[in-house]
Order: structure tokens, then sequence, then C-alpha cells
């Protein structure tokens, strides 16, 4: 039985760089485990590469905190395997990503005010 | 080999290392992942072998990693599920606790202090450091050495290095007063036979160790610590030692107690200079003890037979006078420990009983709670619970009942340990360095978690193999399947390795009432015992009455003092002098002592025949002596002592004493009893003694006078200090320290064991009772009669309790030879102890099952039939 969700978002910040790209991989839309190891991969430029292990462990804290669930539906274009486990965000999950991007934010607007940033869009 | 054939190896290869993850995160994940790592591996196939190289080796640490948090997660999750269970019924949770805490904190009061005396190995490499003894025909196994042998042990390539050694005493003229130091006078090679470094400073050279070298000491860590405040500049500083400035050059550390591992040595100096026959600092050449350390992989006995088969050895005269000696050699951490390691074995072997007595209450507990529960596990596992997951989460308790015992134990441990030291005989090596280490606590923590899973691991078992039609219907009520056979068993084990326990302690208890000296043949309240030594050499005569007439005149003028008496040795100190006594044919080692005629009336002993010492006992008037009755029975088995003349050793030769008086015989003993005959001679007539004893004798409730003495010491005789002063009392006391401790510690423990171990016997009677309610309802509405039933229960526990003390006893049989060195005046398998600890236990499990078996009397039918 997982734990009741916190209702703060901000409780479960910051968090860590791989889950915070997790969720936002999952904010793109249901995805598969391999799916989102890849957008990810894709995404960064190759810069974050998750493995198999690294991810099902986020996975696994990320179901039990309530973040994501196990998507009830597969998506209409899936072609794969039948057996595979699509993730999808949950509302709560929706709100903590905003709450860590949010947090991102500050942290670039503030290194835009010390002149640590020169063009403005970077982030 | 195909594509298709390698993509499966690396399947298999996947799927054997998520057999690292727990069963429940392999169920979840385990077939996403293999489909993931599949796609991986596709798409790095596209990059060649390095791509999938490189994929690997990213993902097979990171796996790793992700099974161990997965395994920690789960276990957390057990821990804090097992922890909600337990609150939910916190008396036995309590119980539970306080038992584990009592079996855990004996272990870690044990394990500190077997850690600290035994398992520490106070030298480097301390197989190969050994000491000689000497065997002739009528001094076997000698451990004194004549000098003229140390060149020859020295040549020898058997060994790497040699040393001699004396114990020794000087005077030190510090800052605040002169005091008494307690010096070993050793050649340079002890250092090496020992193999410890200094802590500061550095050890003497062989040059420092020659007549006529500038002198030098090396200061004890205690010396160091007690007397120069651990100063570290202490190196280089000048000590006046008996006049002699000696340079302080080094320290050694803490645990280093030189070769006899003594607790008090304040150091160590060059035996050299005295070596040539003189005195130096205290300590004369005659008989030094020999240490050797064995040249790599050399054997003792090979040694032993190198030195022997020289027969260089055997042509010299050995202490004894004798030729023909011939070398043995003794591990030395075997002879310091030789009379500690049985019992201390004996005392692990003790506390392990009372932490399996502890555990099998505990274990006996938990099936009783599980019995409650087994309808909520019967749902679990209709609900597709894995067995593996009931059982890990039943250890989960366990391990939570470990943790919460542990604290508790060793909180215990840490409040007792002092207390615990205080009972040890002072000569306990090392004792001052026991305490709860790291080391000490890991071993307790492991062998408790040990302990409590192994034994929790019996209920997790049975109370995960529910019967589901019958735990669903029973709603969950009744015991645990094989609960009915299994707590019996544990309850035989506890009166087992109680019985063990407590015969233990009974031989250790007689021991200590055999050796406690209730009747030792002298008045010990009331006297004070001062011990002098005087410097210069043992064997240099010297008239000391001017010294002790002006000291003993001082004191008697005391408040509160009533008589002082002066004599070489006094009973129970340690200290002794052995000679041989002869009369006719008849040859006795005798314990002697010289004594001031009112020695006999000081400490109280009885002269059973003839006179006491008198004025007229002095130097030119015939010698006279006192024996005691064991000389006078030996010597003279067929008429009266009185009037005899017996031949007393001396140095160099034998006189005649006439014996004047016949004295009731007294217990004298340091580590054993001393059956040995006694005899007493005028101090006047030998007064050159150099260590010898004031005894004062004071009024009850006077204070012990412990300045006044040291003052007129000090007025008798300007720089002369007293080595020590106690009551006689505390003197005797510390004799019987080593029983007194063992039985301390062996009653203690069994006194534990009986109580866990009957509390464990009522609890199981009392839930055959519980049990058995319907039953016995039914059979007394029947007609059966109360007395008929509680006997029916009572014979329960009996059957229970006479296996138990069965088993029990051949576990004695067994294990108190261990405790042989430090038995006196009993064996190991003492009848007497045997049969009375058994009908002991007998007794206490009979009242122990009597307690709940009267409940039956007290049964109303009507209610008992309502009971299921």
């Amino acid at each position: 039985m997982p734990p009741r969700p916190p209702r703060d978002p901000t409780a479960l910040l910051p968090l860590t760089p791989a889950m915070f790209h997790v969720l936002l991989s999952l904010a793109g839309g249901d995805r598969h485990g391999y799916a989102i190891i890849k957008e990810v991969a894709e995404r960064t430029g190759g810069e974050v590469e998750l493995s198999t292990g690294t991810l099902y462990g986020l996975v696994k804290r990320l179901l039990a905190d309530g973040l994501i669930v196990t998507a009830k539906r597969r998506p209409a274009s899936a072609s794969d395997d039948e057996r595979r486990h699509y993730y999808s965000l949950t509302d709560f999950g929706r709100r903590v990503a905003s709450a860590e991007a949010e947090r991102h934010e500050r942290i670039v607007q503030t290194a835009r005010a010390r002149r640590l940033l020169r063009r403005t869009g970077d982030a | 080999m195909t594509p298709r054939r390698r993509r499966a190896i690396g399947d298999r290869i996947y799927r054997a290392l998520l057999r690292l993850f727990p069963a429940e995160f392999r169920g979840d994940f385990g077939d996403d992942m293999a489909a993931d790592f599949r796609d991986q591996r596709a798409d790095a196939r596209a990059r060649g072998v390095r791509g999938l190289a490189r994929l690997w080796w990213r993902t097979v640490p990171r796996l790793l990693a992700t099974a161990a948090v997965a395994w920690i997660d789960d276990l957390g999750r057990d821990v804090r599920v097992a922890a909600r269970i337990l609150a939910r019924s916190p008396g036995s949770t309590a119980a539970a606790v306080i038992m584990l805490a009592v079996g855990t904190g004996a272990n870690a009061v044990v394990f500190g202090v077997v850690n600290a005396v035994v398992l520490r190995m106070p030298f480097a490499d301390a197989g190969r450091v050994a000491s000689v003894l000497e065997s002739t025909p009528r001094d076997p196994r000698s451990a004194a050495i004549p000098v003229g042998h140390l060149p020859i042990l020295e040549a020898s390539p058997a060994f790497e290095a040699v040393a001699a050694e004396t114990v020794g005493s000087v005077t030190w003229a510090a800052p605040d007063g002169p005091a008494r130091l307690s010096i070993h006078c050793s050649t340079a090679g002890i250092f090496r036979v020992l193999g410890t470094p200094p802590l500061l400073g550095r050890t003497y050279t062989p040059d420092e160790d020659r007549p006529g070298a500038a002198p030098v000491v090396v200061l004890s860590h205690r010396a160091w610590t007690q007397r120069f405040h651990a100063d570290p500049d202490v190196p280089g500083r000048t000590m006046l030692l008996d006049g002699v400035p000696a340079t302080i050059i080094g320290v050694m550390p803490a645990a280093f107690r030189g070769a006899t591992e003594g607790n008090l040595i304040d150091g160590w100096v060059p035996f050299g200079p005295a070596l040539d026959g003189g005195t130096f600092l205290g300590c004369s050449a005659r008989g030094p003890v020999v240490f050797v350390r064995l040249a790599d992989g050399v054997s003792l006995a090979d040694a032993a037979a190198q030195v022997n088969a020289t027969g260089r050895l055997a042509a010299l005269p050995a202490y004894s006078g004798e030729t023909g000696a011939r070398v043995e050699l003794l591990q030395l951490t075997d002879q310091n420990l030789g009379d500690l390691r049985g019992p201390f074995a004996a005392l692990v072997g003790a506390v392990g009983c009372l932490l399996l007595i502890a555990c099998a209450n505990v274990a006996s507990l938990h099936l009783e709670r599980l019995a409650s529960r087994r309808s909520e596990l019967a749902v679990r596992v209709a609900m597709g619970a894995s067995r593996g997951r009931l059982v890990r989460q039943v250890l989960a308790e366990m391990i939570v009942l470990w943790g919460l015992g542990a604290v508790g134990g060793i909180l215990a441990a840490r409040m007792t340990l002092t207390a615990l030291v205080a009972l040890m005989p002072p000569a306990m090596p090392r004792r001052d360095l026991i305490a709860l280490d790291v080391r000490t606590l890991a071993v307790t923590l492991a062998v408790a978690l040990v302990a409590v899973v192994s034994v929790g691991l019996l209920p997790a078992v049975q109370a995960t193999r529910p019967d589901l039609g019958r735990d669903l219907k029973a709603g969950g009520r009744g015991a645990v399947r094989g609960a009915r056979r299994t707590r019996p068993a544990l309850v035989v084990l506890q009166i087992a390795a109680s019985l063990t326990l407590l015969i233990g302690a009974g031989l250790m208890v007689r021991t200590f009432l055999v050796l406690r000296p209730s009747q030792p043949g002298f008045e010990a309240t009331g006297r004070v015992v001062a011990r002098v030594t005087l410097p210069g050499s043992p064997d240099e005569a010297a008239d000391i009455r001017p010294f002790a007439a002006a000291v003993s005149a001082d004191l008697e003028r005391l408040p509160g003092v009533r008589d002082v008496a002066m004599a070489t040795f006094v009973p129970m100190t340690g200290l002794t002098s052995t000679r041989d006594l002869t009369a006719g044919s008849v040859t006795v080692a005798a314990w002697s002592t010289a004594v001031t005629p009112n020695f006999f009336d000081a400490l109280g002993i009885r002269l059973e025949a003839g006179r006491p010492f008198g004025p007229g006992d002095v130097p030119g008037a015939p010698a006279v002596a006192i024996v005691d009755e064991e000389a006078a029975r030996r010597l003279w088995p067929d008429g009266p002592a009185v009037g005899r003349i017996v031949e007393v050793e001396a140095r160099g030769g034998r006189t005649a004493h006439l014996v004047v008086g016949v004295a009731a015989h007294i217990r004298d003993f340091g580590p054993r009893i001393r059956t040995d005959p006694q005899i007493y001679i005028p101090f006047e007539q030998q007064p050159s003694a150099r260590l010898f004893h004031f005894v004062v004798r004071m009024d009850p409730s006077a204070p012990l006078p412990e300045s006044a003495i040291r003052t007129a010491v000090a007025a008798a005789r300007p720089g002369q200090v007293v080595d020590s002063i106690d009551s006689l009392q505390a003197i005797v006391d510390r004799s019987v320290a080593k029983s007194r401790f063992g039985a301390w510690m062996f009653g203690l423990l069994g006194v534990l064991a009986v109580v866990l171990a009957t509390l464990g016997l009522a609890a199981v009677v009392g839930w055959w009772v519980t049990e058995r309610t319907r039953e016995i309802g039914v059979r007394m509405a029947l007609g059966a009669t109360a007395g008929l039933l509680t006997w029916q229960v009572l014979r329960g526990g009996l059957v229970l309790a006479v296996a138990g003390v069965t088993i029990g006893v051949a576990g004695a049989v067994l294990g108190t030879r261990l405790l042989a060195t430090w038995l006196y005046g009993v064996t190991a398998l003492d009848a007497g102890t045997f049969l009375a600890c058994a009908g002991l236990m007998l007794l206490v499990t009979a009242v122990a099952s009597y307690v709940p078996a009267r409940r039956v009397v007290r049964l109303d039918p009507i209610v008992t039939l309502r009971a299921e």
C-alpha cells in the first residue's frame, strides 16, 4: 500500500536530477521505461543516460510517493511488447514537477541577475 | 555464434543479475527491465562492439547499486511494520526486550572482560615468546635461572633474543616527597623479546646495560600518567632512584606491562650492572627469570631440545646447586593466563547459555503472540503473500526486538562494568583496560543478532505454515501449528542451560566458602599492616633493630593503638619465605617468619603448647623457634614438639633451634591455600631482614593511622618510605578476590538464568492451562476433582523439568571441567553440588508449574465450557 501523497508538493524538493528528468519525460505523455530512457537521452543530447537499474529504482520511489501511476490504458500508438507497463504523471506528480521547475527558474533568475548568464532564453 | 544466440545469452545474463533484487521488485519491474535492456542492446549494437561494451559497463554497477537500495528499502519497510505490530502488544514486547537486554548485557560485560584480559595479545607475535624453566631432580621446573646460564642461552641459534629479569623496588626522591616504585631490572634484550616499541622516546641499548654505564629508566604508562601527568617531555628528565640519578629515556604504551603482565609496574631499568653479583637500583643478580623470543620457525620443543642437546647447561650448577639441569620452555601468554583461560571460557559459555535462555523465552512469547495473529497471516497467504515474505516479516519483528534489547543491554553493561572490575582480583592482567570498545560491541551485537534470528526462525517458519482452512475458521484463536511441541522443547532447553550454569555457580560459591577465611587462625579485624623495605641488597647483613624499635615506640604512643608487633612475613600478603626444617630424617618445607614476642598476641594466634618468645630470646642466647601444629605433627608424629631441636635452613647451611612452643596453624594463601607447616623465629635472633611488616593492633573504632605510620617511619630514618599500609582485613579479602569474583559472576549469571527459565516454564504451563480450558471444564463437569486436575497440569511441568535437569547435568559434567583451575576444596564433578542444584531446579520448576496449575481449581465449569 503506497503511503498517502503529501499535500505540499514542495515537501519533496529538491528532486534529484534523474528524478526530475523522469517527471519531465512523463509530462510529455505516458511512456514505458525504455521510452523514458531514450527521451531523456535525446532531450539532454546524451548528457543524461539512465540505466535500467537506475530508472526502475526511481520508478519504484515515484510510484510509492504517488507522483506517477501505472497507466491503465496503453497509448493507441503502442506497437511493442504487450506486457510492458506504461507510466503516467499524477496530478500531484505534475505539481511536484512544476514546483521543481519553479525552483530551477528562481535559481536561473538569480544567476542572470548576477550576470552569470549572458543571453536570455538560455535556460 | 549467431546474433540470435548472442542476444539469448545477453538476456540470460541480465535475468541472472535481476535475481539479486528482492522478489517483489523483480515481480513488479523485472519483465520491463529485461525488455528495456533488450531494446537498449539493439540500439547499442548499431554503434558496434564498443557501444555494446559501454552499455554493459554502465548497466551492471548501477544494477547492483539499485538492488542494494531495493533491499534496504524493503528491510526498512519490514522494520516499520514490525515496530507497529510490536507496539500493539506493549506488555509482551517489554518482557521480550528486558530478557534480551539481560542476555545481551551479560554478553557485553563478559566479552569486554575476555577481550581485554585474554584476547588482547600483549606482545608482538606472542606465540614465539616463552619463559625458561630448568628442572633438576630436587627442584623441578624452577623459574629462577643462575646468571651464569645466560651466555649459553644467548649463544643458542634457537633464540632470536634472550632477556633476564628480576623485580625490585626503589625509592624515588620525587619533588613532592619520597615514593616507592616497583621496577623490573631487565637486560636490554627484554624489549626485543617482547617486541613492543616504546610510546615515547626509546628503550635502552646493550651498551647502557653494562656495569658503569650511566643509569637510565624506561617508564611504564601507569607511572608516566600517575606520577608525571602524562607529560610528553618526560624523556630526558632525571629521577633520583635510591640516591642514583637515572635518566628517563622512554615511556612504554598502556597495554604493555612487561613480561609478567603485572598491573603495578612503574618502570624498567638495566639489569646488566647487577649481573656481576652486585646490586643495582634494588635488584640483585640472584636467580633472575629468563624470557626468550624463539627464532622464526622454531617450536618450543625444538628450541628446548637444541639447548639440552649441547649439554652445556647441564654441566653448570642450577639454582638448586645441582648439576644436570634440563631446560623447558613455556609460552609466556600460557604462563600468564594459565589459570584464567578455562574459567573465562566457562564464563563465555555461561553468558552464551543465558542469551540462549533469553532467546528461547522470546521465541516462546513470539509463538504465543503469533497464535493470536494466525487468521491475519492466513488472510495474507490467501491474498498471495509468499511464505518467504511472511517469514521475513516475522524475522523483522525479531530484529526490532534485538535492536531494542541490544540498546538496553549495552546501557546495562555500561552501568555494571565498573562494579564488576572492582570485584576482580587486583592481579588480573589488564583489568584497567576493560571497556566496552568497538570490538566488544561488534561481537556482542553480532552474537545477539545471530541468536535472536536463529531462534526467531522457529516461530517464523511455524507461524507461516498455516493451515488455511482451519485458521480462517478458528478466527485467530488457538496455538500456532507445531507450537505444542516447540514450546515444551524450548523449556527443556532452558532448564538444561540454566542448570548447567547453576552447577557452575554452585561450584564457584562453594570454592569461595572454602577459601573465605572465616577461621583463618588469626584475628584480622582492627589490625593494620605496614610494609617497609630498607634500601640495599637482601643479601647484605644489617641490624635493623634500632630503626624498628624507634618506629614501634612512636606508633605505640598514637591514640587508639593497643600494640605494635613486627614480622618479616604476615599471612595472606602473598609474600612468603619457605625454608626446609629438618628433625632427624624428616625434612619439610615450611612457611617461615621472624616475629617479635608480642606477634602472637597482636594477631590473636593461639599457642597450643609451650611458651611465646620472651625478652630473653636475644642474639647470644640459645636459638629458639615456635612451630605450628602442622610442623609438630609432621616432624614429631610420636610425641610433643616442645623441647625438641629443629634444624632450620639458613643462608649457606642450617642452624639448630630449640622448639619452645607450638602455635595453632594459621591459613596463609595468595593464589592457593597453603597447608605448609609454619615456623616462627624470634626477630631479635634474625634481625637482618630488609623487608618486614609492622602489625599495629588498633581499637576497633580507631581510623587507619596511615599518615601517622608514614611520619613515624620517616622520623626514624629520613627518606624512608612505607611500601604499603593496609588493614589486615583488606589483605585477607584480596587473597580471596579470584574466587569471590568467580562466585559473584557465576552466581549472578546462575540466578538470572534460573529466573528466566522459570518465567519461561511458568508461561508455558500457563499457556497449557489456557489451551485446555475447555477440556478441563468438561472433565470437571464429569466429576474430576480439582486436586487430580492440578496434579495433571503440575505433572506436565515436572516432566519437562526432569528432562531439562537430565540434559543440564550432562552439560555440567562436560562444562565444569573448564572451571577446574579456579576450584578449591571441591571437585568439578562434586556430587553434593550437582544434587543440590538439580534439586533446587526441580523445586523451582515445581513451584513455577504449580502457580498456573492452581488456576485450574478456580475455573468454573460453566464458564470454561463457554470458552470456545
